[in-house]
Parts: structure tokens; sequence; C-alpha cells
């Protein structure tokens, strides 16, 4: 009984630092990219895994194959393997959890610590009833959508500038009857638009460059002609 | 098979097939029909995205319900119904049922062919909002095939539902009692654990869509109406939607997995490694799979910790997934493995399920996820594990079962071909799919960026070897059905060494070993093909009323005004049925439903041409829909004269069966979570609604204390039809009418009541539905809430009367009456969710 409670202990508090929100490194976009590259690893490894004895058993076991013994599996080589493989899997999970879990909440402040944002610029982003974004800044002015024609189709962009370093805020606002995303790839950030509701986001971009804004919740007719350009320069 | 090659000549035989190896067949009929224009729009798609520009379609708008259609119908009309066929075709051989037969053989026939007037609907909807139909969009889009969506996706819930009832009783109550639960075949595992899904997640769907074609068409504020400020809760629907949708892919690949257990034990000549492990597997996935459902909705805004719960809920599911791959990977080792094409799309399966899997952990981690949630990832992850998974075990599972089906083998060289273009196509486009998501590109999108337009491009060359294959699995199979080979010697199938190995029938074990012999008949029931056909109509009621803009405020815009063709041909095919049925069942007592058959198809065809070419029918538009109701009764009316009227002997079930209140119980766990949904979304609503939406006292707009009075009156029904069961267990029937009359009456005053509460709330315009109504919020969820109960109490009382009538005519005893019970359990289930409904709406 004690052995199984200060297990429980042993694994709940790593489990907690884990899922509380962490002061660590001020990109975000790197340990999204760190934890892509990781994750790709272990998946690798599995289908790995499995496509090579896939590929084994066919051919070892193949019905021409006759010089192959075909033995049972014991019984208690059979239950070893299946806790074995259960174990591991498990273990996999935990892994990622650990990984995974410290970063999970700041997808409304898509930096580590928010602790960082000194300042931020509030920008209100609309997502508006004919399909394009506007941007509301602080100073009263308005970004409006520029209709560019491209292969007979009309794509409504509107363009951003910001500054590298500088944290801004992004308040969601929503007046169709329909929900839109904000999802600028470049800067890992993706949120629902959703009518009635104001969803916001800060964050810190950190790199110079032009990223691409495009929606990405089903709105309706001109869902693949709202984009726009998210353009980061030097301060 | 006795009957092959009988089915497809006799229209009689295929309304009224109460045989589930017919109604299988059937169901991969038209699971298979569908497949093909729903493929067929998914070349479109892929044709159109070849570049940027517009390629067939004049914009997004145009293109919207290709992507609709394609998902809406492979998931609800291609793979559930072929895990549904499948079931039908094995499981009562499987479990050796002691009837031969599904539990309920004409129910299964009712929910067959409730589905091609379901894919009939959701066809000529062309409903452009995706097929997960989010809210407000999905209310506030005028395109009126919205409804029609709607109702058609209604409709396919209740024949799964029904479906899943009987597999549930068939699996439970209805095998052999020597076979145990522990050695049943993996498919029947896979197919229980499915019913039970499906059973419990269903009535979550059906009300989110339901409060959909409200919110169009009645004025109600569940998730957006501009009278009461825009949007009220769009956010609640997609956990109700999901709530469902999540149990539901797991429904759509259960039922593969049983069959790839199959397959591959067969072609290794092995065992299935770690039985257990896979039984313990599937409930694990069958108990997780409700755990999950917000996971599809990490970039909403839900609260952090939310995400947590959920993201550690997916976490723990992928777990048994895993340990399926890695059992079914150990059951080859050691094996003599032959190559038929059957073991090649099982030997697939397990590479394909694997990536689809794999796909799924990224889109898992939420960090993650904000890249890739909505983006082609997605879509490549779940085509890697429907299209590359599930449709391919059904591939093998038609090819291997295809001797049993036809007597004969299929064509080999056509399926190693189809085989090979398949697994290339999948392949190259599902990758290209995951490619794309992984670089940004999002789903649902009509135009791109010039970047991703490569892979477009490869995606689409590998849609196109998927389609061309199709046409070889056809090849092969028909080919096979007429020129091939014929099945010498059953035990020694494909040169496997073995047959199918169903466990011996239960009329031939009983014979063997108790010289008891069992008489099983498959008697054909044009009333439950008519069954099928009838309670369409309801339906196309509601199809009619809308379109006509009988309602408060339809959303009607944009009826094309041309005839729909391909509609009105396909009614005329079932038409053509149902005369044929008729003609063969002139002088006997079938001819009444065969009729009724024909009049509600004549009935569904002026519907169809007259809300959809604005025809006025005879000036009466607005009151046509009422007149599908009015039908609807009369064949009620029929059905239980008739019924009353045949003197039944006891069936096979009652000679094996003592107390059959498990019957309803299954179906009373449905309704538990249908009533339980409603309680919920009631206090969501009420939790969220936006100030001065939602009434502050109810006593001020509601009639409490009369109110009171009724449930007073409905409990005392309860009392009455405990009386009249108590009576007749002690044979007493005339107490037993006595006590079921005075049970009508309470009932009759409690809807009598009810109507004159909704009249006058009406009347007073605070607790109503049209424009200005004071508390839209609030009384959304009152008529939701109660109008739903108001229905069952309805249906409860058609119930009675029926069982009334017939205890008038001395049809109950004290060992005979589970019908008697049926109903007494249900009235007290609608009592008791009246009283937990009073208190919550009108006291709380």
């Amino acid at each position: 009984m004690q052995r199984k409670v200060s297990l429980f202990a042993f694994l709940l508090i790593p489990f907690l630092t884990m899922v509380l929100p962490t002061s660590a490194e001020s990109d975000l976009s790197s340990s999204y990219n760190q934890l892509f590259m990781l994750l790709s690893l272990v998946s690798f490894a599995v289908l790995l895994l499995v496509v090579v004895l896939w590929v084994y058993f066919m051919y070892k076991f193949r019905e021409d194959n006759e010089e192959v013994e075909r033995e049972e599996i014991p019984h208690s080589t059979s239950r070893k393997l299946e806790v074995g493989w259960t174990a591991v899997a498990i273990l996999i999970i935990i892994i990622l959890m650990a990984l995974s879990y410290p970063i999970l909440f700041n997808e409304t402040t898509a930096a580590e610590d928010p602790s960082n944002f000194q300042n931020p610029i509030t920008i209100v982003v609309e997502g508006t009833a004919s399909w394009t974004w506007k941007y509301h800044l602080p100073n009263g002015t308005v970004i409006e959508p520029v209709v560019v024609q491209k292969d007979a189709v009309d794509v409504h962009f509107t363009n951003i500038t910001l500054t590298k370093d500088q944290a801004y805020t992004f308040i969601f606002f929503n007046t169709a009857p329909f929900i839109h995303s904000y999802f600028v790839k470049g800067l890992n950030i993706k949120m629902d638009v959703v009518p009635g509701t104001n969803n916001s986001l800060t964050f810190i971009p950190t790199k110079v460059g032009a990223n691409e804004l495009l929606c990405a919740e089903f709105c309706g007719a001109l869902h693949s002609q709202m984009r726009g350009w998210v353009n980061v320069e030097e301060a | 098979m006795d009957h092959e090659g009988m089915l497809w000549k006799s229209p009689r035989r295929m309304l009224g097939s109460t045989d589930a190896q017919e109604i299988g067949l059937m169901y991969f009929v038209l699971s298979f029909i569908n497949a093909s224009f729903a493929g067929l729009y998914a070349l479109l798609i892929r044709f159109e995205l070849w570049t940027p520009e517009a390629n067939y379609f004049d914009g997004g708008a145009d293109y919207g319900a290709t992507f609709t259609l394609h998902g809406t119908v492979m998931v609800f009309l291609v793979i559930v119904p072929l895990g549904a066929g499948m079931g039908n075709y094995l499981i009562p051989r499987l479990v050796a049922a002691t009837n031969a037969d599904m539990y309920w053989p004409k129910w299964n026939n009712v929910a067959f062919w409730m589905l091609p007037i379901a894919s009939l609907f959701v066809w000529m909807s062309q409903a452009p909002i995706g097929w997960t139909a989010y809210t407000p969009l999905s209310v506030s889009t005028g395109e009126p095939g919205i409804d029609l969506w709607i109702l058609g996706l209604v409709m396919s819930g209740i024949s799964s539902t029904i479906g899943s009832i009987n597999f549930v009783l068939t699996i439970w109550k209805g095998r052999d009692p020597t076979i145990g639960w522990m050695d049943l075949d993996l498919f029947v595992w896979g197919t229980f654990i499915t019913s039970i899904l499906l059973i419990l997640s269903t009535p979550s769907i059906v009300i989110a869509i339901v409060m959909v074609f409200f919110d169009r068409n009645l004025n109600t504020a569940f998730f957006y109406n501009p009278s009461a400020g825009g949007p009220t809760a769009p956010i609640m629907y997609q956990h109700l939607f999901w709530f469902f949708s999540h149990p539901e892919v797991y429904v759509m690949v259960m039922p593969a997995f049983g069959l790839i257990s199959i397959l591959i034990s067969k072609y290794a000549r092995r065992k299935i490694f770690g039985y257990q492990g896979m039984v313990g597997a599937f409930i694990a996935i069958g108990v997780l799979s409700f755990l999950v459902w917000a996971h599809h909705m990490y970039a909403t805004g839900i609260n952090p910790l939310v995400r947590v719960a959920f993201t550690t809920m997916t976490f723990a599911i992928a777990i048994p997934s895993g340990i399926k791959v890695f059992n079914w990977l150990t059951t080859l080792y050691g094996g003599k493995i032959k190559f038929g094409t059957p073991m090649l799309f099982a030997l697939s399966f397990l590479v394909m399920f694997t990536l689809g899997g794999i796909t799924g952990m990224y889109v898992n981690i939420v960090p993650l996820d904000i890249t890739l949630h909505d983006t082609y990832w997605v879509v490549g992850h779940f085509h890697f594990i429907v299209a590359a998974g599930s449709l391919q075990a059904f591939f093998g599972a038609i090819y291997y079962y295809w001797p049993d089906m036809t007597g004969k083998y299929y064509h080999d060289l056509t399926s190693k071909i189809h085989f090979w273009l398949w697994s290339l196509g999948n392949l190259t486009t599902f990758t290209a799919f995951t490619l794309l998501g992984m670089n940004g590109m999002p789903r649902r999108y009509f135009t791109y960026p010039d970047k991703f337009q490569g892979l477009h491009q490869m995606a689409t060359v590998g849609a196109f070897m998927m389609g061309l294959s199709f046409i070889f699995f056809f090849v092969s199979l028909f080919w096979g059905y007429f020129k091939g080979e014929e099945v010498e010697d059953y035990d020694n199938l494909f040169g496997l060494g073995s047959g199918y190995n169903f466990p011996p029938p239960f009329a031939e074990r009983m014979e063997e070993e108790n010289g008891e012999s069992v008489h099983v008949e498959h008697s054909l029931s044009l009333w439950a093909g008519s069954a099928g056909s009838v309670l369409s109509l309801p339906f196309f009621g509601f199809l009619a009323l809308a379109g006509t803009g009988f309602f408060y405020r339809g959303y009607v815009k944009n009826i094309p005004s041309d005839l729909p063709i391909f509609p009105l041909v396909f009614m005329a095919v079932i038409l053509i049925l149902w005369i044929g049925a008729f003609v063969k069942s002139i002088g006997e007592s079938d001819a009444v439903p065969a009729l009724f058959g024909i009049i509600s198809t004549l009935l569904a065809m002026l519907t169809i041409a007259g809300v959809f070419a604005r025809r006025s029918l005879l000036g009466y538009s607005n009151y046509i829909g009422l007149a599908f109701f009015v039908v609807f009764l009369l064949w009620i009316a029929a059905f239980f004269n008739t019924e009353s009227k045949e003197d039944k002997g006891p069936s096979v079930i009652d000679q094996y069966k003592q107390g059959r209140n498990w019957e309803i119980w299954t179906f009373l766990a449905s309704e538990t979570i249908f009533f339980g949904i409603l309680i919920g979304v009631g206090l969501a609503m009420r939790a969220n609604a936006a100030p001065g939406t939602w009434v502050a006292d109810q006593s001020e707009v509601l009639a409490v204390l009369p109110t009171a009075g009724n449930t007073f009156v409905l409990i005392c029904s309860s009392f009455t039809m405990a009386k009249a069961v108590e009576a007749i267990k002690k044979g007493n029937k005339d107490d037993l009418v006595k006590y079921l009359g005075y049970t009508i009456i309470f009932g009759s005053i409690f809807i009598g009541f009810q109507i004159f509460e909704y009249i006058n709330l009406a009347h007073e315009g605070e607790v109503a539905l049209q424009a200005g109504a004071t508390y839209p919020v609030f009384s959304s969820a009152f008529y939701i809430q109660t109008g739903f109960h108001g229905t069952h109490v309805l249906v409860g009382i058609i119930l009675l009367i029926f069982v009334f009538l017939r205890a008038r005519q001395g049809g109950y005893d004290e060992e005979h009456h589970e019908y008697v019970e049926f109903v007494g359990l249900y009235w007290h289930f609608v009592d008791l969710v009246w009283i937990i409904l009073f208190t919550i709406v009108y006291l709380l």
C-alpha cells in the first residue's frame, strides 16, 4: 500500500509540473518545431518497426517457405509480449505528454512566458461578412482589404506590417453569421474568430519576413479568398 | 444460400425480405451505389483543384456541395451501411442465432428501407456547408437543401439506431446459449461495441441538426437568430456534433477491425494472437471514444484545462489501437501466408492504419494542432484511416465472402489490379494531403496559393487511380458472378484448406443433441417494407412545409425552378418495385401495405416536383405537408388493425427466452441519452444566455401551478399503468383493459393540457417563437424540451391504444403479455423524464 502511494506521488509530481505553465524560452515557434521533429522521430521509429516486421513476417512465413519452423508462441512469451508493448506504448505517450503539456497553455499567448510581454500593442482583427479581414489599429486607422484578381478568381488581401520583437495582442471580432479562423502558419498562430465571442492572442514575432494569412474555418462562398500578408520588419 | 438470383428479380422479395443475408446484400448494393456517386464527387473536387483557377465550378459557392456531399455520403451512407450490411450478412451465422436470423427480422427490413430515401434526401440537398455543418453558417445559409440534408441524416440516424439495437439483442440474447462471450469471433465483438456506440451517441447529432432545422425554420435561438441579437451559442453545436461524431469514427473503423482479424487469421492459417487483448482493446476504445470529442475543437478558444483533459484522453485511446496493430502483426508469425486478394487488402490495412494513427497523434498535441488543424493534414489523417483503412477491409471481406454470396470465385487478375491501383492511389493522394497540410494548406478551399499546386496535382493523379481501380473491383466481382469458376469445395476455399467455419447452426445442434426440431421460417413482410417508406412521410411533410414557407421563418431562397430529374427517376424505380410487389400480392393481406408503399412513393414524387419546381400543388401548397402526416397515421391504423387480427402463436424467440424486457431497456438507453442531452442543452443555454433572453423567474411567464397539477395527472397514469401490468401478471384480463383505459385517459388529459398551454403561451408572446417574442432563448429551450417530451407521450398513447384494443380481444394472458410490459416500461420512462423536466424547466 505504501509502495503504491509513493509510486503515485512519484508520478503525480512530474505530471503536475508538466501541466502548469512554465517560464522558459521566449520564442514558441522553435519549441513547436522541436516538438514536431521529435514526434516525427518517434513516429518514424514506430513506423519503421511495423514495416520491418511486416515485410519480414510476410517473407519468412509465406506459404512457399518450407524450411521455416512454424511454432506456436508459448503462453508465457505471448503474455510478456503483450504487457511489454503496452508498457512501451504507455511510456511513449507519457514522454509526448511531458514534452507537449508545458507549452499547451500558450495557445492564447503564442509565446511561452507571458511575463515577457511588455506593453503589447492591441489590434482588433475583424473577420467580416463579406469574407475579408480588417485590422482596427489603436490610433483609429482601419486597414482595409485589397482585391487582387488572380486567374479569374478575386482574392481579398489585407496586409499588415508588424515590428520585430514587439508584443502584439490581437482581439478577434466577428459580426458575420459564420465562423472564421485567423491562421498565420509562419507565426504559429491559429484562432477561431467566433461571432459573439472575442478570442484573443498575444505574441511576439521574432523573425523578419512575410507570412501568409489564410482563413482556416469554412465560412462559405469566399472562404479560400480571404487572405493577407503579415509582414514583420525590423524596428 | 437457397435463393441466390431470385432476390433481384422479385420486387416483393426485395421490399419484404426479413432474411438477414438478403438484407445484407441490399445494404452492399446501396452502399456501392452511394460510393460511386460520392467517389465521382471526389474526382470533381480533385479535377477542380488541379490548378488554382476555376476549372469546373464558377466559384466557391458552387463548389461547396462537392466536399459536403462527398463527406456526408461516404460517412453516413457508405461506410456505416457497409458495416451494417456485413453485420447482417455474417453475424446471425457467427453467433448461431436461435432463430437463424437477426433478433428482430422485421425491424431489420424497416431499418434498411429507410436508407434509400435518406440517401435521396442527402443527394437532393446539394448542401454547401461541409459535412460538419457548423453553426452559424448552417443556420444562416439560405440554400433550402440544407433542410433536406438535415432530414436525410435524421432518417439515417433512426435507421442506424434500430439496426444497432437489433445487433445488440442478436449478439447478447439471440445467440446459441452454448457460445460464450469469449468464444465469439472478433467481428462480432467489433459490431457489438459499434452498436452500443451508435445507440448512445446518435441522439446527440440528431438533436444538434434538429436544432439547426428549428433555427432555420421556426425562429428559435439555439445557435443563431438575428432577432435575438445574432449568435447565441455557436460553439454548443460543435460540442453536440462531435459528441456523436467522434464515436462515429470508431463506428466506421471497428467492424473493419473485426474483418481484418478474420482475413489475417484465415490467410495466415493462424488463430488471432492475443484474443483477450483484442477484446479488451475494443472495449477500451468504445469507452474512451466518448471522452475525447473536444479534440476537434482545440482552436476554438476553449479553456486550456479542458484541452489538457481531452489531450490526455486522446493519448489514452491511441494505446488500444496500437495494441491491435501489434497483435495482427504477431498473428503472422509462424503462419503459412497465402497472398490472396483479401489478404493483400488486410496486409495493406496494417500499414495504412498505422500511418493514419501516426498522423492523428500530431494533431492531438495542441501546439502542433495550431498549425495542422483544419488543414489537409487532417484530411490525410482520416483518409488513411477510413479510405485506406476501413474501405479496404470491406473490399477484402467482399472478395472473401463472394463465394458465399454467389457460389462463384471473383476474377483473380482484375482483383489484383484493383488492389495495386487502389493502394498506389491511396499512398499518392493521402501522402500528398499530409504534406499539403504540413505546409499549411487549409481545407475546403476552392482556390489556393500557387505554391501548393504541385502537391495538389499529385493528389489528383492518385485520386483518378483510385477511381479507375473501382472499375476493376466491379469487373472482378461481376465477371466472377456471371462467368467465374464455381466453388467446388466449401471446406477448401481459395486453397486455404478451410472453409468459412461458421459455428454449427442452432437448429442443427438442437436436432443432433436433443432430437428437438426447431423450425425457422423467413417469412416476407411487406408491412415492414412499407414501414420503411411510410416512415419517410413525416420527413417529406416537413420538407413540403419548409419548402412552401409554412413555418415562421424559412431561409427559402434560390430554389431551382427546373424539375429535378435524377431524384424523380430514383423514386420512379422504387415506385416500380412497389407496383410489382402489389401486383404479386393481390388477394393477400400483403396488398394493403403494398398500396401504402405506392401511395407514399407517389406523394414523395409530388413533393419533390412541387417544392423543387415551385409548382403550386392544387393551390394548397401550405397544407400538402400536413397531408403526409395524415397518410402516416392512416398507415399506423391499418397496420395495427391487421396485426391485431393475426393469430400469433409463440414465436421461436418466445420458446427459448423468458422475460424479454431487455429489448425495451436497450431502446431506453438511447432515449436516456436523448433526454439527458436535451436537459443538458437547456442548462447550457440558461448558463450562456445573453441578458434579457432568458426569463428570471419562470412563474411570471409559465403556469407553474396548473402544470404541477398536470404532472400529478401523469403520475396517476403511471400508477394505473403499473396496476394494468400487475393485473395481467395475475391473469386478470378485465382489470388489464380497465387500467389501460384509465392510463390512456390520463395521458390524453396531459397532452390536451399541454396543447392548451402552448396556444396560450403563443398568444401571450413572452414564451413564444414568433419575431418579437420576449425571451427567445428561454422559449427555444422550453419548446424543444417539452415538445419532444410531448411527442413521446403522443407516441406512447398510440401504442397504448393498440395494446388496449388487443387486450379487449383477449390477446394477452398470464404467460404472454410482453407488449404490455414493454409499453409499461416506456410509459414509466416518459413519466420519469417529465418529473425531471418539470422540476428543471418550471421550478428551478
